[in-house]
């Protein structure tokens, strides 16, 4: 008897155990405090614009331009309307000029129309932005992301050959090289 | 744990830990998820609300141009005032840019060229000397971005990185 209940004895104490949960719970408290401290929540991102300056360096003439015309496309943004605009060097008359309205519509109307315009001609990789002075840094910033991050769904447009885009610019983007023309026009 | 009650017979408790552990476990896989070592770090000001924007890259390091409701600072230096009327008052402009704006860009300027010919092997590539950070609070007008722009300019700054916060658009 002595021995059986012995027995039932050492096995209720082998299967009550715990296991040492302090040494966890101290690391665990040590990599939050770590996590929390270095977390940056908010995180800040850049987009490349550039301001033109002037060359000493004449144009080419125009019978070369008319030989090998290209396209330029100006957007032009008020406080209530972005407007796109699409010459050639081949003749100083817009080929195509077209408003939309500055809001999220708008704005994706807007990408949607250059987009067409960069598959039709990927070379097509500047744009240049003509800001009216009482349009507001946020609504120059949406014109910019609609330019050039593109929206799901629509696959980026790869670079042509030989050519890449300027540093500090997404390789991804729909109109990588951005000049704010009015700064000094 | 063992405590004495006074009567010579002693009770044992023990504290459940598993809860709270299991709270660090979620808290710490949250924020190892969220954990992000890339991007600069811009400490913006109270009054300073940059616009939000879909963009991917994180921000470089450069000379920095703040402009908040109330006035523009560059790279930490002398404060221009931006007027109620939202403009930079008359007595600073000359020609359309700030005077005081462009010698500090002058300034910066000889400290960049200075860096680069003193380090090469920081790495400093050359559209890295010739470009600013602009933060910008969003309801500044482009009249005040356009009066820096300008003055930056004629100190030979021709490339604009715009800080903006990220929202993540996948």
């Amino acid at each position: 008897m002595s021995r059986k209940f012995r027995f039932k004895k050492q096995k209720k104490a082998e299967d009550s155990f715990e296991l040492n949960v302090t040494p966890m719970l101290d690391m665990f408290s040590v990599l939050i405090a770590f996590l929390l401290l270095t977390a940056v929540f908010s995180s800040t991102g850049q987009s490349r614009v550039e301001v033109p300056f002037l060359s000493s360096k004449p144009p080419p003439p125009q019978e070369e331009l008319d030989k090998t015309p290209q396209k330029s496309i100006t957007v032009t943004v008020d406080t209530a309307t972005v407007k796109l605009e699409v010459s050639t060097t081949a003749s100083s008359k817009a080929i195509e000029n077209k408003t939309y309205a500055l809001d999220d519509n708008g704005l994706d109307e807007l990408q949607a129309r250059l987009y067409q315009l960069r598959s039709e001609e990927p070379k097509l990789d500047k744009a240049t932005v003509m800001t009216e002075l009482e349009v507001k840094y946020e609504n120059l910033i949406k014109v910019v992301d609609a330019m050039r991050e593109l929206k799901p769904g629509r696959q980026p447009i790869p670079y042509p050959e030989g050519a890449k885009p300027p540093s500090g610019v997404d390789a991804d983007a729909l109109i990588p090289k951005i000049v704010l023309g009015n700064v000094i026009l | 744990m063992g405590v004495s009650l006074g009567d010579g017979k002693s009770q044992s408790f023990s504290l459940n830990l598993m809860p709270m552990l299991d709270v660090f476990s979620i808290l710490i896989i949250f924020l190892v998820m969220n954990f992000s070592t890339s991007g600069e770090s811009v400490e913006t000001k109270i009054n300073m609300e940059l616009p939000k924007s879909a963009v991917k890259l994180s921000l470089d390091s450069a000379a920095n141009v703040s402009i908040s409701k109330g006035e523009i600072v560059i790279q930490g230096g002398q404060s221009i005032p931006i007027g109620p009327d939202g403009d930079v008052p008359q007595q600073f402009r000359e020609q359309g840019a700030l005077r005081i704006a462009y010698e500090e860009f002058k300034k910066v300027r000889a400290q960049n060229e200075t860096l680069k010919n003193r380090n090469k092997s920081l790495g400093l590539s050359e559209s890295d000397i010739n470009s600013l950070v602009l933060e910008s609070d969003k309801d500044v007008e482009f009249r005040v971005l356009k009066r820096v722009m300008l003055s930056a300019q004629q100190a030979d700054f021709v490339a604009w990185k715009l800080a903006v916060s990220r929202i993540n658009n996948d």
